[in-house]
């Protein structure tokens, strides 16, 4: 069984649970943080990490999810593989929109959400802010 | 889209330097390099603005995906008296 333990800095009663993963495509890889979020059902990314990147959607068929603020438009991808510390899930679909268009908060690029954490034992120590995971 | 080459002579700083040099910046970091933590050591600065949008808007001039890259943030990122709420579901495929 793979663990990790992955350590978390929460600076202010303000601020969220982020953590640093890797997001592995065919054609690039690149790190980015991911607010964990058990509220989420999928997990989700900014569109702007692809794009700034040249990645283009056109061809994709668009999809909804429901946020907090409403509905939002968006599309599904799926990535080789995201990697927190020691633990590497392959296969992983993330629902995409522009965060920036939606007036997310800029400090994360995305949301690790349920259909990540639900296939792993997975516990978060608040006060020891870290995070085990093991899969 | 991706007109503008990579200079060749941008150096590689450490991330303690490319927070002295870019304070309170939003950082294009290319051929970064990450501790075992995946925490940014090292890397060569691409790009940089204070806000994200901006530099997303001005990477996306460079063609940079042949390189591990990551954007970071070198302040402060959650102001104090900021509530963050998110959280998405995401419909039934069936359902649109």
């Amino acid at each position: 069984m793979e663990s990790s333990r992955i350590r978390f800095e929460r600076t202010s009663e303000y601020d969220l649970i982020v953590i640093p993963a890797i997001i592995r495509l065919p054609a690039f890889s690149m790190k980015v943080r991911m607010a964990v979020d058990t509220g989420a059902s999928h997990s989700v990314l900014d569109a702007n990490c692809f794009w700034m990147r040249g990645m283009d959607f056109t061809t994709r068929t668009a999809t909804q999810a429901k946020g907090i603020g409403g509905m939002v438009n968006g599309f599904e991808i799926q990535v080789e593989s995201i990697m927190l510390q020691s633990i590497i899930r392959n296969g992983i679909t993330l629902f995409v929109y522009d965060f920036m268009q939606a007036g997310l908060a800029e400090h994360y690029d995305g949301l690790l959400g349920l259909d990540f954490l639900s296939q792993a034992h997975f516990c978060i120590d608040s006060l020891q802010r870290h995070i085990e995971i093991r899969i | 889209m991706h007109q503008r080459m990579i200079p060749p002579d941008l150096p590689r700083l450490t991330w303690k330097m490319i927070q002295e040099r870019y304070p309170n910046a939003w950082v294009l970091v290319i051929d970064a390099e990450l501790d075992d933590s995946l925490h940014l050591v090292s890397g060569i600065v691409l790009a940089h603005a204070p806000d994200k949008q901006q530099l997303y808007q001005q990477a996306s001039d460079y063609n940079f995906t042949d390189t591990f890259s990551t954007i970071e943030f070198t302040g402060n990122l959650v102001p104090e008296t900021w509530k963050v709420v998110v959280s998405v579901l995401k419909e039934h495929p069936n359902t649109i």
